[in-house]
């Protein structure tokens, strides 16, 4: 009886079960189960994980939106600062989904990788170690080569030169362009550049389209960084970026493509650098006076700034153009500032950032919690030995 | 019989039900917001105190008892009760204001030794040394320090020649066995224990950095968004949170658009462009940490 029980509640719970999983399955497959077919095709095309010495095991899906709070832009004083808040609601521009595995090489050899998505587009990728034995006392160059676990490709890349390292970025990046839905032009500039470097052996390359850099790090997991930026209006564009890493035995590690995600919302600058200028002079001058400085130094640069606070009508992923004043003061003043910074909007010349600039930094004056003084102590002892050193003579004198 | 069954059967669709509708976690952590304003820029306060006002809520949203003591309540006697966990085995500390180093008479129990300790602000601008939070952080509880504060990252620490302990990362975690580079090689002894701060000057929250105005904030606000909700909606499988160095590369790519590796903040900044590096920030022990571990 108790058996037929419980084999009843048995077949109850596995129903349940299976519509559960059923329900999930349903949720993954509308939004994120392409996502996890890129990322699947990616570690083993693109990184060239060897499936046959390490498993995979995907751990989790996270599908979000990506949204602006309401914002507040506030003006005080002599400034400008945009701050959370305010009454607006939330605007949503777009999907970004989260995806992350385990892989699982040898014995002690654990890795994470993390995929980001947005908007359907791979953004973002990223190996990450997770193996306990990376103690620093026992990291070494060479214990990293033997611990790093792909060991079938490890045979084919373990004696990199640069040359092959940039042979190897260059088969990456043209596995890429077939696998994602990336900028065509990007991705065949990116690899005509590398093959200049390859060619002239330099590690940047600049024209008027784009800047390449080539960096070799001592790092067993990130040994060569390969990063495109795109130059607009002759200005290097940090969000607008290719970049590949690759570990030291050859799999590629570390993967940006900003290019594909962030847009240029508009190329037109309405405001010259005089006006800019003379515009953010004017918080300066304000606030330099009040405090007694004189300016030293000014600089001015054009950039383009992502617009993180959704203060134009883009989102966050549009980039607008940006001038932005940064003055020095002849002295710090309280606080440790050192100097002021003026931001504006080139397209509109509206200024969405102005404020002191300073650090956190060691206060000359204040109140000491420590020991207390030694000073105090010695006299202490002093007084003593002297008053202890009286009585002893008086005795003596009276003897 | 059959009403046994019955109650059987409901009893196991609610626990179905329990398991897969309530939050990962039901038992409340800790979390504390320390805040100096003590000679600290006005602009500058307005910023930390909307950052500490963030973090606060992020926390709390992911079942943390939150001490927001950002401004008066960021006393002496509030730091030292953070630094013994007030009551929890697991806090994640967050401490932003200014911070020194200074050489101070340590007693070693016949001879007087000076000696170089770190200290922070309270709000009135006391100081507040590392050997004492040292003295008052016994019970291990601490797990993530973020000290968002000059000097406080120059040293993991350890103990001199008077037997005075010094360092900040030791103060806090109680520990000076943490890899010095918790980001690239993450290590602790006792496992999953991290500090963040800045080894030379932290600069303030609102400022331009790296050709991002307000950078620090943006930074602070997006690595403890991507720590607690990286995992925000699980549309499949088993979710893993993000690590702090998961997090720090988001944060840092929400940011300047590079990773935390190759980010200004991490490379060393100049900020008064006069071509001295001011400072980077600095990871201790074990980036691996994730708020499951800090739960």
């Amino acid at each position: 009886m108790i058996i037929k029980r419980l084999v009843h509640y048995s077949f109850f719970c596995l129903a349940l079960l299976l519509l559960l999983s059923v329900s999930l399955l349903q949720n993954v497959n509308a939004s994120g189960i392409s996502e996890v077919d890129v990322a699947r095709d990616f570690l083993y095309e693109v990184a060239k994980i060897d499936p046959s010495a390490c498993k995979v095991y995907w751990s989790s899906i996270m599908s979000s939106s990506i949204s602006v709070g309401s914002v507040r832009v506030l003006e005080i004083d002599e400034g400008v600062l945009v701050l959370p808040g305010g009454n607006g609601s939330a605007k949503t521009f777009g999907v970004e989904v989260d995806i992350k595995a385990k892989i699982f090489c040898g014995v002690n050899e654990s890795f994470e990788a993390l995929f980001l998505f947005t908007n359907g587009v791979l953004e973002w990728y990223r190996l990450y170690s997770l193996s306990p034995l990376n103690r620093p006392e026992s990291f070494t160059l060479v214990s990293g080569l033997k611990r790093y676990p792909l060991r079938a490709v490890e045979a084919t890349y373990a004696k990199f030169t640069l040359k092959q390292y940039l042979s190897r970025a260059i088969e990456a990046v043209s596995t890429l362009r077939k696998l994602i839905n990336v900028s065509e032009g990007y991705y065949v500039k990116l690899i005509k550049m590398i093959e200049k470097t390859m060619a002239d052996g330099s590690l940047n390359v600049e024209d008027d389209e784009g800047a390449l850099t080539i960096e070799l790090k001592d790092d067993s997991l990130y040994h060569v960084r390969v990063r495109f930026e795109e130059k607009v209006l002759g200005v290097r564009v940090p969000f607008r970026a290719i970049e590949l890493e690759i570990s030291r035995d050859g799999v590629v590690s570390g993967f940006i493509n900003s290019i594909s995600v962030y847009q240029i919302a508009t190329t037109e600058i309405k405001v010259s650098r005089e006006e800019a200028l003379s515009t953010a002079m004017r918080y300066i001058e304000r606030y330099a006076k009040k405090m007694g400085v004189n300016v030293v130094n000014i600089s001015i640069s054009l950039m383009f700034n992502r617009d993180y606070y959704g203060l134009r009508k883009g989102g966050p992923l549009k980039l607008y153009p940006a001038w932005k004043v940064l003055a020095k003061f002849d002295r710090l003043i309280c606080c440790h500032v050192f100097g002021y910074a003026v931001s504006m909007w080139a397209d509109t010349g509206e200024v969405f950032y102005a404020a002191p600039q300073g650090y956190y930094g060691p206060i000359p004056l204040s109140n000491s919690g420590g020991s207390p003084a030694p000073v105090v102590l010695i006299l202490l002892l002093t007084i003593t030995t002297l008053l202890a050193s009286l009585i002893l003579l008086r005795k003596v004198v009276r003897r | 019989m059959k009403k046994v069954d019955k109650t059987v059967s409901i009893l196991i669709v609610i626990i179905i039900f329990a398991i897969t509708i309530i939050p990962t976690c039901v038992y409340a952590r800790t979390a504390i917001i320390l805040g100096s304003r003590y000679q600290v820029d006005y602009y500058e306060v307005l910023t930390a105190q909307s950052v500490a006002n963030d973090i606060a809520g992020n926390f709390s949203g992911r079942g943390f008892v939150v001490y927001n003591w950002y401004g008066a309540s960021t006393t002496r006697d509030n730091i030292y009760r953070a630094a013994g966990g007030v009551g929890d085995s697991r806090v994640a500390i967050f401490y932003i204001g200014h911070g020194d180093k200074k050489y101070v008479w340590n007693w070693a129990g016949w001879i007087w030794y000076r000696e170089l300790q770190y200290l922070i602000y309270d709000d009135s601008g006391n100081e507040v040394f590392d050997k004492d939070i040292y003295s008052y952080s016994l019970n291990t509880s601490t797990r993530l320090a973020f000290l968002w504060s000059c000097h406080q990252g120059n040293e993991i620490g350890g103990f001199h020649w008077s037997g005075t302990p010094y360092g900040m990362p030791l103060a806090w975690l109680h520990t000076s066995d943490l890899s010095s580079d918790g980001y690239r090689n993450p290590y602790s002894n006792p496992s999953g224990l991290v500090f963040i701060g800045f080894n030379g000057r932290a600069p303030y929250l609102s400022i331009e950095l790296g050709g991002v105005d307000q950078a620090g904030a943006m930074f602070v606000r997006e690595f403890y968004k991507q720590l607690l909700y990286g995992c925000s909606e699980i549309v499949g499988g088993t979710c893993i949170p993000e690590s702090v160095r998961q997090a720090l590369d988001m944060a840092a790519y929400r940011v300047w658009g590079t990773t935390f590796g190759d980010s200004i903040l991490y490379q060393g900044y100049d900020l008064n462009n006069d071509g001295v590096v001011d400072g980077r920030a600095v990871i201790y022990g074990d980036g691996n940490v994730n708020w499951w571990d800090l739960h």
